[in-house]
This record gives structure tokens, sequence and C-alpha cells, in this order.
């Protein structure tokens, strides 16, 4: 119980509507910190699934690349953590322990799982959805842990139909989070991006096989640093009020809105967040109310991070409110919130890049520098330094602040599938968000 | 419509001068004037008993001390403000139905002490009453009672201003009843009644998201004596004299009532200015540490103290104005507050509006008299 980490909740907002508007938006901010030191003690459960289709011979440095990536993982995976390796070819192929179910991980099992990597070879094709359905079966019976998976692909999804990918991640759903990472540039940014979107987890390119080890390092670290499971943003909002949209735009852009479930009465909704550990999160909220006259006042919404627990019991981890007051005050109403405004600009850059990169792909060369010329404006604008040098690679810029660009001719496809994967990181808009001046 | 000014406007010193006494009734209330002699307190008028100014009531006899005080708002919300919803549940200030704030009894606050009684009302454009009024009687036996009124309005740009604004309510209306009770002079107790207020308000603490952004309040007393009115101010909330001849006895410590004192602006050019309401004095943190505003005020004849607070007098300016409505025939002070309250609802309600009226010369209630039963507390 010590484990639980405190959960902060801050929304900013300009709660000031002019006479008749109804449309409320506020990013609602969530800090946790662990209240214990050290690493987290709550129970997890780990499964990696390694691309073992015959691609991954082509070249065979990739192959290397993912046994010794996940060797580093299985090292990273604390004592104790139940843990499987998983080969996914055409189908889905369990390489240690030998059948379907998990080990916890100490000496001799990290040892045993290891020397089954060293063997793997590559040979078949590719149908990620039998591998997450693998996956789905290992984590049954350890639903009380926090479930965390990694996948690794290096292709697309081509020995199944979308359907069979489609229904197996609607299984997978809140069963458990899965960061996905494309190794080399033959597989598609959207197939994968779907997974990860789906199982709330964090998607990119390894574009150079040598880094995949301390990816995956990472990646294992993090999850072990999880300490709540199943965490919700419970968003109760008035009688008569339609949410529009919420979405985690902090680290990374996650639209949320469609992933609605029934709360506990019929004003509150759930959106699921996955794992907690300790860090931040920021989200936008939208919500359209009946609009009120100058002196009205109203609760939007009231945000509430809570924790579910297997009982399907909820432990409420922190709240926030999201206020709606109308007034006739311009100095009230036209104050622009820059916390809003900038996760808003944010937001219309990561659709700006998909949008173009599409279109180039399409050979809607207008549409595509339009689009992109967009994009790097607002990231000048935003100071997104990295999506910045993302897309001078893909396109020579004349002038960022009023993003006239003009496309490359020849563009590597490292560098579009970077900046498409990369799209949706944000940058955290700053603590001191809404100083005036 | 009071807001505050920035920190460059905080540190003019021009701003804070004291104000000297309106009329030519000075501050020279020696011994003939008090309402009872300090020697009387604190001891009971019925049996001669040692009492503590808190006390209500005599411990050796029981008897009524005769001090009454204004009672806070309820604290029980009742149904929804929204008149589409009935719903009576709320949460964290909210119905938990259609989102309406809790209903607040502040919304309208209808006190009658008998000798005194006031209006407050949130008015139509304010989603809440930031206003506050505190009212008492500090009843003599035999003799004139002494009337005791505090009119506060938030700062609306400040944070929670309607806490503000009940703390310090609160606060100089007791600071003003015991330091009257144990025999203080008026002038010294209003002094000391704007110096513990400004305290309250500093010690509830600014904004935890935004620790520059603290509470603030303006605030205006008026000690009803038998010969004199005792008038503190700082801010923008007035008191007029209401009698043969209507009279101002404040200045407003705003950006309009520097200018016009300063001769710089006429009142119509100066209220014309987007500044106009821009308060220079305050109590909370940052106020300027200058001793209140005072004017001592003696009646020649009987009449009407209005305390209010700007969201009356903005529709309202004129002391004769004011004193045609009050003289209207409403039957009592609180039918008559009311009315002039119902006039800036009327004319818009911008803003909130509290209106508090005392009779002058005070006079002793009848024996077994209906205000006796009165908000007693
Ligand atoms: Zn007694
Ligand atoms: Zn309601």
């Amino acid at each position: 119980m010590s484990a639980q980490p405190q959960f902060t909740v801050n929304v900013y907002q300009n709660e000031y509507l002019s006479e008749g508007a109804a449309e409320v938006n506020a990013i609602v901010s969530v800090q946790s910190a662990a209240a214990f030191g050290g690493t987290s003690t709550a129970r997890a459960a780990q499964v990696i699934m390694v691309d073992c289709s015959g691609s991954m011979d082509y070249p065979p440095t990739k192959m290397a690349a993912a046994r010794q990536a996940t060797e580093a993982a299985i090292d990273a995976i604390r004592d104790g953590v139940p843990f499987a390796v998983v080969a996914g070819t055409h189908v889905a192929r369990m390489v240690f322990p030998g059948t379907e179910y998990l080990v916890p991980a100490d000496a001799s099992s990290r040892a045993a799982a290891k020397a089954a990597v060293a063997r793997l070879t590559a040979g078949g094709g590719t149908a990620i959805g039998q591998w997450l359905a693998l996956a789905d079966r290992l984590f049954t019976g350890h639903e009380q842990a926090i479930r965390h998976a990694i996948l690794l692909t290096d292709g697309k999804d081509e020995h199944e139909e979308p359907a069979d990918l489609a229904a197996a991640l609607a299984r997978c759903e809140g069963r458990f989070t899965c960061d996905c990472r494309g190794i080399g540039t033959d597989w598609v940014v959207a197939e994968l991006r779907r997974v990860s979107t789906a199982l709330l987890g964090t998607v990119d390119i390894v574009a150079d096989p040598g880094r995949l080890a301390t990816d995956f390092q990472q990646i294992i670290e993090h999850a072990m640093g999880k300490a709540v499971g199943d965490v919700r943003l419970r968003l109760w909002t008035p009688q008569g009020a339609q949410v529009k949209f919420v979405k985690q735009v902090a680290p990374q852009i996650l639209d949320l809105t469609g992933r609605r479930s029934p709360g506990p009465n019929p004003l509150t909704g759930d959106f699921p967040t996955g794992a907690w550990g300790p860090e931040s999160r920021d989200y936008q909220v939208c919500v359209q109310v009946r609009p009120g006259s100058v002196g009205d006042e109203m609760l939007a919404a009231r945000v509430s991070l809570v924790s579910v627990e297997g009982s399907g019991a909820a432990v409420t981890l922190g709240q926030g409110l999201v206020r709606a007051v109308w007034s006739d005050d311009v100095a009230q109403t036209g104050r622009i919130d820059r916390t809003v405004a900038d996760y808003t600009g944010q937001a219309e850059l990561a659709e700006a890049i998909r949008e173009g990169l599409e279109a180039r792909k399409n050979g809607d060369l207008d549409t595509a520098t339009a689009r992109l010329g967009r994009a790097v404006k607002l990231a000048t604008q935003a100071g997104n330094e990295d999506t910045a040098i993302l897309l001078a690679k893909v396109v020579d810029i004349d002038d960022p602040a009023t993003g006239t660009v003009r496309l490359k001719q020849r563009v590597s496809d490292a560098d579009e599938m970077t900046l498409d994967t990369r799209s949706t990181r944000t940058v955290r808009v700053g603590k001191n968000r809404n100083e005036n001046g | 419509m009071t807001e505050a000014v920035g920190p460059t406007a905080k540190k003019d010193g021009e701003v804070a001068e004291r104000e000297e006494p309106a009329t030519g009734g000075s501050a020279g209330h020696g011994g003939a004037e008090p309402t009872r002699p300090a020697e009387a307190w604190p001891t009971c008028p019925s049996c001669g008993a040692e009492v503590a100014p808190e006390d209500g009531y005599c411990e050796e006899c029981g008897a009524d001390l005769l001090v009454r005080r204004s009672e806070p708002p309820a604290a029980d919300p009742g149904p929804c403000r929204n008149s589409a919803c009935a719903n009576d549940s709320y949460a964290d200030g909210y119905c938990d139905l259609c989102g309406s704030p809790a209903p607040d009894p502040r919304d309208r606050l209808e006190r009658d002490l008998g000798v005194v009684a006031g209006v407050s009302d949130r008015g139509l454009r304010h989603s809440r009453n930031e206003d506050d009024m505190a009212l008492a009687v500090i009843g003599n036996r035999g003799a004139a009672p002494t009337p005791v009124i505090v009119v506060c309005d938030g700062v609306s740009t400040s944070y929670k201003p309607e806490t503000a604004s009940a703390a310090a309510a609160l606060t100089a209306r007791e600071h003003l009843v015991l330091s009257l009770r144990r025999g203080e002079d008026p002038v010294t107790a209003t002094l000391g009644a704007f110096e513990e207020a400004h305290k309250a308000v500093s010690a509830l603490g600014p904004d935890p998201s935004d620790e520059s952004n603290g509470r603030a309040t303006t605030m205006v007393t008026v000690v009803v004596g038998a010969s004199e009115l005792t008038v503190g101010w700082v801010g923008d909330a007035r008191v007029y004299w209401l009698g043969a001849e209507p009279r101002r006895l404040t200045t407003d410590d705003s950006w309009a009532g520097r200018m016009i004192a300063d001769g710089t602006l006429t009142e119509e050019e100066a209220f014309k200015s987007p500044l106009a309401h821009t308060i220079l004095r305050w109590l909370g943190p940052g106020a300027p540490e200058d001793p209140a505003n005072l004017a001592v005020f003696e009646p020649d004849g009987p009449g009407l103290v209005l305390a209010c607070s700007d969201g009356l007098w903005n529709y309202v300016p004129d002391p004769a104005d004011l004193a045609h409505l009050a003289s209207g025939g409403f039957g009592g002070l609180l039918p008559t507050a009311s009315a002039l309250t119902a006039v800036a609802i009327e004319g818009g309600g911008h803003d909130n509006i509290t209106a508090v009226l005392a009779a002058w010369p005070p006079h002793a209630p009848e024996p077994g008299a209906g205000e006796r039963t009165a908000e007693i507390n």
C-alpha cells in the first residue's frame, strides 16, 4: 500500500465564456510522484514478442539485433516478475518457456530464456494478430498484475486480413499495454500505431539496429517502474452536456474519445490511461455544455483519476474541476490560456504532418506542400525543435515563419517514417504556464 | 466592478492619504459623547455583575446584555438554483446533476436588527455574491443603542473574493462590538477594526496555484453614535447621510475618486474611463499600510445612514437621489434597503449590491418590541 504513488491533478483553462458560448476546453495535468524510494513493488507481468519472419535476415543484422535486444530486455526484468518470449511469424510460437505460461524471472530462468533467444532464426511470414492473441493467453491468470508487452516487427502485417488484426486488438484492449517498435523501413507506421494506440503504448522506429538493445532495456525499466495498473480518467459532465473529445496531449497525443466505457452513474464515463509509475501526463478535455448567459456559472466537468481494482472497486487518486463562467468582460473572456493554446497547436501540428505525408504518398504534391508547410510553421511557433529537425529532412524550408517550403525530391524512407512515428510526440508545456505577460 | 490595480499603482504614495473628517464636526468627541460611560462596562446593566464583552447574556442573572448581531449566512443550500433542475444534492459546490453552482445563501441576504437593517444581493450578472455585510446593535439600558455597520466588497480579480469579504466583515464587526463595549472610543475602535480585518484577510492565504494572487476586499464601517457618525473605509464602498441636506461621507479609494479629488477630472469624465473602478486601497496582502480613512459627522437633524457597495451607487450615485428614493415610505429600514437594491437590479444588476440603513438618531427599542426576537446569536 505504501507503494501507491501520490497523484496531483491540475486544471488549466480560461473558464470565462462569452454570452451564449457552449464549448469548454481545459488541460488536465496529472503528475504522479512515487511515495516510495527505488523500484516499484507492484506485481507485474511481461511478454516480449519478437518478429522472426524471413525478412529479419535481410540484412541479417536485424535478427542479430533482435536477439541482442531481447536478451537486454530479459536482463532488465525485475526479479520475480513472470515473463515469456514469443517468436512472431505467420503464427505465434513460444520461445521461452516452451509451453504457454509465464515463468518468474530469476538467474536461472533468465539464463534459459537468453539461451533460447540465442537460437532464434528467421523464417516465415507476419501475422501480428496471432502474436497478440498468444500474449493475451499468456497474461490470463495474471489479472492482478500490471501487464506489459513489447512488440518488435520489421514488416507489414501481410499474412492475415486487417479484420483479423482488428479483432485481436479488440480482444486485447484493456488486457495489457504494449510498446511497439519497427525495425528497418519495411513496416507500416499506421499499422503499428493502430496497435500501440489500442494498447495504450508507444510506437517508434529503430532505424539503426545497433540501438535496439538500449531501447528495449529502457522500455522494460519504464514498465517495471509502473506502480498502479488500470488507471482511468473518470469524467463527470452535467446532464445534457456532450464530451466532444478526451485525449492525452503529452508526452504524446493519444485520442481516447472513442474509448469511453460507462462510469458508476449515467453522467460519468471512464477513459483508459493504462498503468502509471512516477510520471507526468497531460490531457485535453473538450465539453459542449448548455449555453449560459452572463453571470451564469457551471461545473462543466469533474475529472477524476481512478484506479480500478480487480474487484471493480475504484479508488480516486486525484481530481480537478473544469468550470464555465459566462461574462461580458472581454478582459476575462478574451484571455487565451497558454496551456490550452499550446496543446491545441501541437495537435494541429501532428495532424498536418500526418495529412502532409499521406498526400505525398498519394502523389498529391500541392496538398503535401501546403500541409507540411503548415507543420513547419506550427513547429516553429511551438518551439518544437525535434519535430522541426525531422521536418527539415522531408522538405526544404524557405521561410519557417510563414511555412514556405518545397518538397525534397529524395527523402529516405527512414526519415519519412521517423517523422511519421514521432509526429505525435509533444513538447510538454512548461510549469509556469500561465504567467501573465 | 471593483478591480485591483497592478503593483505599480499600489506603490503610489499619493493615493493613501488619510481622510480628514468630511464635515465640520471634528473628532473631538471627548467625555460628553460616548453612548455609555466607560466604567459601566463590562458589567451587567441589570444586576451589575461583571460580564465579558463577548457575552450575550449575563451569567449571574441571565439578563440580555443587549448586543444583537446579524446572523451569518445559513449553511443549508436548499434546492438547485437552476429552475429547470429539481435536484438538491451537491458535490464540490456544484449541483451533481446540472452543474449549476450550489445555491448560496449569500445570493440574497436580508438582515433586520430593528434600528439597522440591510440587504446584500448577487445581482444579475455575477455568478456569486462577493459582497458581505455584518451588523450589530450594542444596547444600553434606558439609553440609545449603538448600531454598528460593516459592508465589504470582495475584489473580483483576487482569489476567492467572497471569502475575503466574509472574513473582513465578521472580524471588523466583532472588533467594533467588543472594543465599544470595553469603552473604547469609536475612532480607535474603527481603526482597530480595519487592522484586524486586514490581518484576517491576509491570514486566509493566497491562491495555491499562484502565490502572487492573494485575497482582497474593500470595507466601510459606521458606528452610529448618539451625537455623531464615525465612518471608516478602505476602497470604494460608500456611506451617505440621507437627511435634510443629503451628502456623501466617504471619498472613493479608486482611480476615479482620486481624479475627482485632485480636480483632474470632473465626476462625469472620471467615470467614463475604463480605469474608473480600479481600486487603490484594499484589505489583504499587498495593501498600503496606512490607517483606514476616517470621517466623523455630526448630523444636525434626523435622517438615515446608508452604507453601500458600488453595485448600488453605480446606478444612483447622487446623495439627493438616494435620499429621495429612501423617503418612499416603504415602512421600515429593511423594506427601504430592499427597495434601493431593487433599483440597482432593475437598472441591470451588473454587480453585487449591498445596502444597509440605520436611522439617526438611534432610539432605544421599545420594551418587548418585535426585533427582540430577531437574529440574536
Ligand atoms: Zn446580570
Ligand atoms: Zn441542478
